[in-house]
This record gives structure tokens, C-alpha cells and sequence, in this order.
């Protein structure tokens, strides 16, 4: 009893000394309203559920961090070793099949979630002044994401990855003047090859993280120091934080957050249901020497692709960059004042065929190279999505063609 | 087909028709001229490859286009129809070494063909019936063993051997029986190398030998049968059935598989064709028979019931290919039975057949380890559902008690009232 008093005294002494340290050294005044300004930041009575995208897209990226850090312990990025390890991993490694499913989920729910938040931030105007930054360094985020999956579909070095990459980095060398020498650099050699994969390993665990923290780090910042966006036009100012809390708004913290979170526990349900219900099956090994039959993208790179199918690849390349940087500098583009999209019809419609046609284009790439029963028909979608009637080896229909003698057409 | 594939067909069929040795001079050379049916077959033979043409073999002058001066008036003429003197034209440039020294054919088949039953037959009764090369070879298209356009592919080589064999006429005067092809044709071997084109399956010549094609008797049987079933014959020679063979009382592996009808072997052998000689089915042998089935049978059964399980966790989506490679390994032990059991010792057979059921046990054991998993981890994902659910719940309810009457540490506004000035506690 009396060495645990001890302990407690030495403890709360401990305890004692190090905020003695703490309040002459650092103006912890200051500090703390810093962090009561951000924390306590007044959210627009306008905020509903779609806001929390961004924090999903947040969640998802820190579950892409720490299971990536765990996968990295047993992952041997060489091409003789890499499709093996995935294997040890998924079938001997305690939970590494929970591990590397949560993982892979989480990289396609991240991509998604970011698509959702820049679409909800382009409808509700909130990439107007003064948040330009705010949108560029998103639009950034993204494309860094986008990255991150391209660069992760190699690592498990199955035939799927292989050609998939193979694929990918064929449309970089179209790409005008720069595009032989982009691909050499991606590929490290003229084929996707075993000097690829180490080389998209290092891309993916490091050098887009190099490039995704202070991005991420700045978007944050910039968010916490604008606050959210109100849907009044740019020409009215922004209402002060007493006002946003008048108008029935509430406090970041613990209101938004809390909402926040809740929605956090609940995705994790769904990352875990879809790991387990749903697991991206490995494939056979990558082989250079055997090309599967209808090689598709991921779906986040499937309407470019497609896309490419219908225009010559250097066309359509210069116009995917074009729209691009389109995207970067839409605040700078769109000048009107009016954020409510009820007083954007223009810009609405413009976004639902930008998303209609993108839906469109992942569709016919889906449906491409593929034979599907459709209303009773067989048909075969050939390489730009375009259905046929599948007919037998004599040339007629025998879909939907009624037994001989038997049939009833008027 | 359009017009013009058409065309090119033709022209092709027509160059493949015409196709003849380079520097050849058709209008030089009167053979070709009146033997226009046989032009194309030698042409296409080893033969023309070599610059061998018609005078090479049947002499003649074929420069000359008058058809007293190029064959009966020419010098050495001869028309091979003897088959004995085809036989000294063939082996005056397959037996002589030097002529053959840059091939890959040996020298010595004319001596196989010497003490052969053809051979015999000609040399020695001039029996013109008995096959001499042209016969088994084709007189103008001769080819390689190795083409499978020729008569002497393997593949080809029943149908070959047929031509007389399967002529019921003529074997009568040999007391041969004609029905041979047809019975090798719907055997095991027949069916593997005529329907499956298998060409480690056994042809005629591969129990009979070619050039010095003989019947084995039946104390070459097993010779013969096990140059190709090695370990079956070393298991037999361990057996009872040897010294049943050596003392005359069985025909060594013919006695149970008989020779051209050989059938595919299969467990219910045990009970049928050990019946034949061992009558008492409750005698020693048959017990033993029977025992070695069982085991053989219960093996089939396992394996079987091996693909099951792994089709079954495959379709699934369950990683099997460790389990795969096991059961890969008892199929291998199956395989390695059946010549077993040609020791007839029932321990050596159970010594393999425990190993398959060990191995199908284990991937038994696997598939349902993951079947337990699957359930677990059914049970996570609902366990992680209500802690989700429950957090998420606890935290909108912890939110609606914040907010109560929540005023706003910085700005002191009443949060929830919105719009009232009134509300302000910092007044």
C-alpha cells in the first residue's frame, strides 16, 4: 500500500513538472485558442450528411496508411517474390487476409469518396473565392489518389495487374513528345518487367506520400481556416461565425465531428462486410508470355480508357490533360458569384453530362469484349461497347428464334 | 469463298502438284512425260529431296523420249515388279554405308528384313505375297517415319499394316486371321494411337518390330509388353504369376490382357479375369484379388473425392493450391499402384493406397478449417456490425446531450435556438 501511494505521488509530481516545462517554455494561451478557433468552428445550418464525404475519404486514407504499413512487414516487392508474398499473406499471415482485403477496399471506397466530395463541392459551389486553394490542392489530392491506384494494381504481380499495367502505361505513351520517355521511366525498361514492380512499390509506400501529406496537410488547413462554405453568392461576403451559429448552425466539435464519426464506425462495418463478402480474388501469376482475353482498367481509369477506344489516343490524350487542367483552375474559369445550385443551371446540367457521359463510357468499357443475354438475345459487345446479335455458324439468329413450326408471330 | 481466294487456291494446288526438284527440266526427261501419275508422288518423296529420280531405281535412258530407247531398249532397265529385285535396288543404297553416312538411317535393315516372316518368306520361297518395301513404304512417295503423311508414321502404321493383314483371301492361305487390325483398332493401344493420335501408344511395329517383323511368342510377351510397362514388368517377375509363367502354366501378361484386344485395365479385372484360372471364389487368391480392388477402388473413391472438395473450395474463392499439389501427389501414388499390384502383395498396394487416403484426409481437413473460418468469419463481420452500429448510436446520442442547451465556448451563442439574439448568454 505504501509503494503505491509512492507511485501515485511520483506519478501526479511527474505530472506536475512536465506542465511546469510545458507553460514556461511554449505560450500554451495562445496554442489553445488556435485549437479552440478550429475545433469550435461554426458549420452552416446547410451541412447535411454528403459534407462528410471528405472526412470518409480522410478515414479511408489513414486505413490505407496503417494497413499498408502492415501489408509492407511481409510484402517482398521483387518479381519473383511479390505474388508469393501476397499469397503468404492471404493464407498464412494471422488476419493478412483481412489485412490485404481492407486494404484493397479501402483504396477503391478512398478513390470514390473523393470523386463524391469533389462533386458535392463542385454543386455547392464551394470551390468559389476565397476557397480556391482549397479546390486546387483537392483536385490535387485526387489525382494523387488516382495515382495511388495505379500504382498499387501492379504490386500483387497477377496476371490481371500485370496486363492491367501493361495497358496503363501503353496510353502514357501516347501522349505527345513526352510519352515515349514517360513510359520508359514508368516501366523502367521497354515492358512492364521485373525492375516495374520495385519501382512501383517505391512510388507507391513513399514518393506519393511525399507529395500526399503536405497536400493533404494544406487542404486541411485551408478548410479549418475558411471554414465551410456557405451557398450565399461570393458578392455577399462571408458570414461572420456568430452569424453561421445565429442561422442555426453548430459547433465543429463535438456536433459535426461526432455526426462524423458516427458515420466513420459505420463505413468501417461496410470496409469489413465488403472484405469479407466480396474479397478481390489474386489471379495466376503474371506471365509476360500469356495475354488474358479482355484486359480492363480499374473502374476509376475505365472512362478514360474507353474513351480512347473512340478517339485516337493522342487526341484524346491531349483532351483528358486539357480537361485536367480544366478541372485545376475551374474557380479561375467559372467566375459567377452564385453558389446555390438552383442558380446554376448552366454549371448542374454541365456537371450531369460530364458524370452521365463518364457513367457511359464505364459501361461500355465494362460491357466491351464481352457476350451478354439481354432481353432474351445473346449478344456480343465488341471492343467500343457496340452490341451484335450473336448468330450461329450458319449465320442465323438462334436468340431468340422460335422452334421450327412452333413459333407464333403475327 | 470469293473469286479470288478461289483463284489463289487453285494456283497453290496447282504449284503443290507441280512442285519438282530445282534445276529439274521436264521437257528433258521422258519419264514424266507418260508416267504422269506417279510424277507427283515422287516429287513430293524423300527421294526427289536427294535427286533420286525414276532412272536412279528402274534404269533406262530418260533422255531419250522413244519408249523402246528409254526403258525395254535402254540399258538396266528393270521394273521392280519382282519384288525381290526392288529389294536388291533399295538395299544397294540403305545398306551401303557410305551412301547413308550423312543420314540419320541405319544400314541394317535389310538384315533385319532377312530372318524376318516377310523376309523369309520372299527370299527364301519367293513368296511374292510377302511384304517387301514397296508394300509398307509406297513404290514412288516415300517418306519419313516422322512425316505423318507417311505410310510408316505411327499413327499410320496399322492401317499400313492392314492393306494385307485385314485381306481375308490372303491370310487364309497363311492361316492368319484377317480380324487382327480390326481387334487392335478397338483395343486400349488401337484407340489411343488411331482416335487419340497418340504416338507413345504401341503400333503394330512397336510389338512386332518392322524391318524384322516377327510374332513374339508367348514367352517374348512379357519382354515385349514391358519394354514400354518397365516397372509392371519388374512388379510381375516378383510375383507368383512368373513362376506360373516360367513353369508353362500361363501366358505371362497375355493370360489376363490378352495381346491385340488389350483393354484398358480396371479393378473389376480382379473378379473377371482372375476367375478364369482361380475358380473358387473363396480360394486365396481370389480373397487377395478382391482385397487389392477394394483397396484400389476405395483409392478411386477418394481421390474423387478430393477434385470434389477442392472444386468445391475453389468455387468458393478459397486458395487451394497447396492442397491441389498434395492431391496431385496421391494421383501419382494411384498411378504407381496399378504396377504394384503386379506383385500381387496386398501390403506393398495398402503401403500406397493409405498414403492417398492420408493426403485426401488432409485436404479434408483444410476444406473444413475454411468452412469453420467462413463461419467465423461471418460471425466477425456481424460482430462488427453491432459494435458499429452500437458506437454510432452512442454517439448521435451523446451529440443530441451535448447539444441540449450547448452555447458556444467562443462565440456564446446558444446552439439549436439559431436566429434569436436574445439567446446570447455573453448578452
Amino acid at each position: 500500500m505504501k509503494a503505491w501511494r509512492k507511485a501515485v505521488e511520483f506519478g501526479r509530481s511527474a505530472w506536475r513538472a512536465t506542465a511546469d516545462y510545458f507553460q514556461r517554455n511554449y505560450d500554451l494561451p495562445q496554442i489553445k485558442r488556435w485549437i479552440d478557433g478550429a475545433l469550435y468552428k461554426p458549420v452552416p445550418r446547410h451541412v447535411n450528411w454528403a459534407y462528410s464525404f471528405g472526412m470518409m475519404a480522410m478515414f479511408l486514407f489513414i486505413v490505407q496508411v496503417t494497413t499498408g504499413a502492415l501489408l509492407a512487414l511481409y510484402y517482398k516487392a521483387s518479381a519473383a517474390d511479390a505474388y508469393e508474398s501476397v499469397k503468404f499473406i492471404t493464407n498464412s499471415v494471422r488476419l493478412g487476409w483481412l489485412v490485404h482485403q481492407v486494404h484493397a477496399w479501402s483504396a477503391n471506397l478512398m478513390i470514390l469518396f473523393v470523386i463524391l466530395h469533389m462533386v458535392k463541392t463542385y454543386v455547392t459551389g464551394g470551390f468559389r473565392a476565397p476557397r480556391e486553394l482549397t479546390w486546387i490542392t483537392g483536385a490535387f489530392l485526387l489525382f494523387v489518389t488516382l495515382a495511388y491506384g495505379f500504382t498499387g494494381y501492379l504490386l500483387p504481380w497477377d496476371q490481371l495487374s500485370y496486363w492491367g499495367t501493361t495497358v496503363g502505361t501503353e496510353i502514357t505513351g501516347a501522349i505527345p513528345l513526352v510519352g515515349g520517355y514517360l513510359k520508359t521511366v514508368l516501366r523502367a525498361g521497354e515492358d512492364v518487367n521485373a525492375a516495374t514492380l520495385p519501382r512501383f512499390f517505391a512510388i507507391h509506400s513513399m514518393g506519393l506520400l511525399l507529395v500526399m501529406a503536405p497536400l493533404l496537410v494544406a487542404h486541411l488547413l485551408l478548410v479549418r481556416n475558411h471554414g465551410i462554405a456557405p451557398l450565399t453568392p461570393t458578392t455577399e461576403g462571408e458570414p461572420s461565425p456568430e452569424q453561421i451559429l445565429r442561422d442555426g448552425g453548430i459547433a465543429f466539435f463535438p456536433h459535426h465531428l461526432l455526426k462524423e464519426a458516427a458515420f466513420v464506425y459505420v463505413l468501417l462495418a461496410v470496409l469489413v462486410t465488403l472484405a469479407v463478402f466480396v474479397p478481390f480474388p489474386l489471379h495466376d501469376k503474371a506471365d509476360p508470355f500469356r495475354t488474358p482475353e479482355g484486359i480492363k482498367p480499374e473502374w476509376y481509369y475505365m472512362p478514360a480508357y474507353q474513351l480512347l477506344k473512340y478517339v485516337p489516343k493522342a487526341i484524346g490524350i491531349i483532351g483528358m490533360t486539357v480537361g485536367a487542367v480544366l478541372f485545376i483552375i475551374l474557380p479561375f474559369i467559372d467566375r459567377s458569384p452564385e453558389r446555390h445550385p438552383r442558380k446554376r443551371k448552366k454549371a448542374m446540367w454541365l456537371g450531369v453530362a460530364v458524370v452521365g457521359v463518364g457513367m457511359l463510357l464505364m459501361l461500355a468499357g465494362y460491357l466491351s469484349e464481352s457476350t451478354h443475354t439481354i432481353f432474351g438475345k445473346r449478344m456480343h459487345f465488341d471492343l467500343r461497347g457496340v452490341p451484335h446479335v450473336v448468330v450461329d455458324t450458319v449465320g442465323v439468329d438462334t436468340s431468340g428464334a422460335p422452334a421450327q413450326g412452333g413459333g407464333e408471330r403475327e | 469463298m470469293s473469286r479470288a481466294s478461289a483463284a489463289i487456291a487453285v494456283l497453290l494446288l496447282a504449284g503443290a502438284a507441280f512442285a519438282q526438284p530445282p534445276g529439274f527440266d521436264e521437257t528433258k526427261y521422258s519419264c514424266v512425260v507418260c508416267h504422269s501419275d506417279v510424277k507427283v508422288d515422287l516429287f513430293e518423296s524423300s527421294h526427289a529431296g536427294q535427286d533420286l529420280l525414276c532412272h536412279d531405281c528402274h534404269g533406262g535412258n530418260p533422255s531419250s523420249f522413244d519408249r523402246r530407247g528409254s526403258m525395254e531398249g535402254a540399258p538396266g532397265f528393270r521394273t521392280l515388279r519382282d519384288k525381290r529385285e526392288a529389294l536388291r535396288v533399295c538395299s544397294s543404297c540403305h545398306s551401303d554405308f557410305e551412301r547413308m553416312r550423312h543420314s540419320s538411317l541405319p544400314t541394317d535393315q535389310m538384315e533385319h528384313y532377312r530372318y524376318s516372316v516377310h523376309g523369309e518368306a520372299l527370299l527364301t520361297r519367293g513368296d511374292q505375297n510377302a511384304a517387301a518395301c514397296p508394300d509398307c513404304h509406297t513404290p514412288h512417295r516415300v517418306l519419313p517415319g516422322s512425316d505423318p503423311a507417311s505410310s510408316t508414321y505411327p499413327v499410320n502404321v496399322p492401317a499400313t499394316c492392314a492393306k494385307c493383314h485385314a485381306d481375308s483371301s490372303l491370310m487364309s492361305r497363311y492361316g492368319i486371321s484377317s480380324d487382327v487390325p480390326s481387334v487392335f483398332a478397338s483395343s486400349y493401344h488401337g484407340r489411343l494411337l488411331i482416335e487419340g493420335k497418340d504416338r507413345s501408344a504401341p503400333s503394330c511395329a512397336s510389338c512386332h518390330g518392322n524391318h524384322g517383323a516377327a510374332p513374339p511368342g508367348y514367352s517374348h510377351v512379357a519382354q515385349v509388353c514391358g519394354g514400354c510397362h518397365i516397372t509392371t514388368r519388374t512388379y510381375f517377375l516378383e510375383s507368383e504369376h512368373a513362376d506360373a509363367s516360367r513353369a508353362g502354366r500361363m501366358r505371362e501378361c497375355d493370360s489376363c490382357h490378352g495381346h491385340h484386344d488389350v483393354a484398358r485395365a480396371d479393378v473389376s479385372m480382379f473378379d473377371t479375369t482372375c476367375a478364369k484360372c482361380h475358380t473358387d471364389p473363396e480360394s486365396g487368391p481370389r480373397v487377395r484379388g478382391r482385397e487389392i480392388a477394394a483397396n484400389l477402388s476405395r483409392a478411386d473413391q477418394a481421390l474423387a473425392e478430393g477434385d470434389a472438395l477442392i472444386a468445391e473450395g475453389v468455387g468458393e474463392g478459397v486458395d487451394l493450391e497447396v492442397e491441389r499439389g498434395e492431391l496431385g501427389r496421391a494421383r501419382s501414388d494411384r498411378i504407381e499402384v496399378e504396377p504394384v499390384t503386379h506383385s500381387l502383395r496386398l501390403d506393398r498396394v495398402e503401403g500406397l493406397t493409405e498414403r492417398i487416403f492420408a493426403t485426401v484426409a488432409t485436404v479434408r481437413e483444410r476444406i473444413q478449417d475454411v468452412h469453420s473460418e467462413r463461419v467465423t468469419r461471418r460471425v466477425f463481420v456481424f460482430a462488427t456490425w453491432v459494435f458499429a452500429v452500437g458506437m454510432a448510436a452512442g454517439l448521435f446520442l451523446l451529440r443530441k446531450r451535448l447539444m441540449r442547451g450547448f452555447v458556444h465556448p467562443i462565440y456564446g451563442v446558444r446552439i439549436g435556438d439559431g436566429g434569436d439574439d436574445s439567446r446570447r448568454t455573453d448578452g
